[in-house]
């Protein structure tokens, strides 16, 4: 195999692998690396002994009290997002509430939402308790915990929507807020529709969905870009 | 402790690992039980001490959980890639135990390490670190182990670490090729 051309690499690639080059240097061996197949074979290999390093340590158990942390964290996040289903179906299964015990404070944040919305969510200008006809708003319930004193509302105009809040914090560096769709127990989808706010924390994107074929309507902060699962609880969650 | 379902255990951990994208926690319990002696390992000897230790295992298990959908087999292997996860989380949690240049590292890829220590405490840690060299880095001649060490355990950059030992910037960098290459061959002769 050829040489790469671009002597800069020779030694550049280890200390990459090493995690030693600074940030810039690190994205310009990356975008290296995605165009150099000498390289990026080097760089394979040299990711094995790098691989090697990382169990090249003495033994160290880890106590039975980090693992039920851990577990319960997880669990907790799984109930969380398996609590958060439509109205009608909670309804019946309070039990999907037990997490409502733990401590961890965003947790307790979603259990002041997951409330709210076991109270009931609210239609203006549809009319209560009948079918919503033509355009009509949907007072979504905003996670107090994450965002004291904010607002979010649906416009839902025939099977289209648009979400707007108000009030919401900046979703933070790097990050934003990205709507997800849920249907009854299925895991929430992620959507395209990726928005910030305005220094007010006003904000609004178009739901990219026929929102007569959906039950839920979220948001979570994300990283940018977007993710493909929830990392966070949502922030909003409007009821269809 | 385990109540996994014997079903789950008997999984490959890339199988597994479809099942945590799905929020399925029996199954990540799994995966933690496999690799969660080999991950407090790590962050002992990277943190050196048990309470940090488990403070960067529950925030790299979650961040594991929280992002497994974005795990790519291709990519390579489940306890590579937790293991990477642990090793980053671990040198951020060093830099800040040691008052390092807060410049956390939010990108779990295999690189992107960016340390600032200046101050003899953190080099004092450095260096008390690499008098724990265990087995594969011990087959390294001296100069060679000292950077590699300073490096991918104490999360120095390399020109830190030029700094750090008054040597060239080039110099540093040779010794961190011709130390991993040495250690790939080592391997290689092992497996042969």
């Amino acid at each position: 195999m050829m040489p790469c051309p671009d002597p800069r690499f020779d030694d550049l690639l280890a200390a990459y692998a090493l995690g030693a080059c600074p940030p810039e240097e690190a994205a310009l061996v990356r975008d290296h690396l995605d165009g150099c197949t000498v390289c990026a074979a080097t760089f394979a290999d040299l990711s094995v002994a790098r691989e090697a390093l990382l169990v090249d340590v003495p033994a160290q158990a880890p106590s039975d009290a980090l693992k039920l942390r851990i577990m319960d964290g997880v669990r907790a996040e799984a109930e969380l997002f398996g609590a958060a289903k439509p109205v009608r179906e909670r309804a019946s299964q309070p039990s999907r509430f037990a997490w409502l015990r733990l401590p961890t404070p965003a947790l307790a944040g979603a259990a002041a939402l997951l409330i709210a919305l076991a109270v009931g969510i609210s239609q203006i200008g549809g009319g209560s308790g009948g079918p919503a006809r033509g355009s009509h708003t949907v007072t979504a319930h905003v996670d107090a915990a994450q965002a004291p004193g904010a607002s979010a509302h649906l416009v839902v105009d025939g099977t289209r929507a648009r979400l707007v809040v108000r009030g919401l914090p900046d979703p933070g560096r790097g990050r934003v807020y990205e709507v997800w769709l849920r249907n009854g127990d299925q895991l929430p989808r992620p959507t395209s529709a990726l928005f910030s706010v305005s220094r007010s924390g006003t904000g609004q994107t178009s739901v990219p969905a026929d929102v007569t074929q959906i039950d839920q309507v979220l948001v979570t902060s994300e990283p940018a870009g977007g993710s493909t699962k929830p990392s966070r609880v949502p922030v909003v969650i409007a009821d269809v | 402790m385990s109540h996994h379902p014997d079903r789950l255990s008997r999984l490959a951990d890339e199988e597994l690992m479809t099942l945590v994208a799905a929020l399925d926690a029996d199954a990540f319990e799994v995966i933690y039980d496999r690799h969660s002696g080999a991950a407090f390992a790590l962050a002992f000897r990277i943190s050196g001490s048990r309470p940090a230790a488990d403070d960067v295992c529950q925030e790299a298990f979650m961040a594991a959980w929280r992002s497994a959908g974005r795990f790519d087999a291709r990519a390579g292997s489940v306890r590579g890639w937790l293991l990477t996860i642990v090793h980053n989380r671990a040198i951020d949690h060093l830099r800040r135990a040691t008052r390092l240049r807060d410049r956390t590292i939010a990108d779990d890829s295999a690189a992107e390490r960016v340390a600032a220590p200046d101050d003899t405490e953190a080099a004092a840690i450095a260096l008390h670190a690499s008098a724990e060299a265990a087995g594969l880095l011990e087959r390294l001649p001296d100069d060679q182990r000292r950077v590699v060490e300073l490096s991918f355990f104490s999360g120095y950059s390399h020109s830190e670490i030029a700094g750090l030992l008054e040597l060239p910037l080039g110099t540093v960098k040779t010794r961190m090729r011709m130390g991993l290459e040495k250690l790939r061959r080592h391997l290689q002769e092992a497996t042969a």
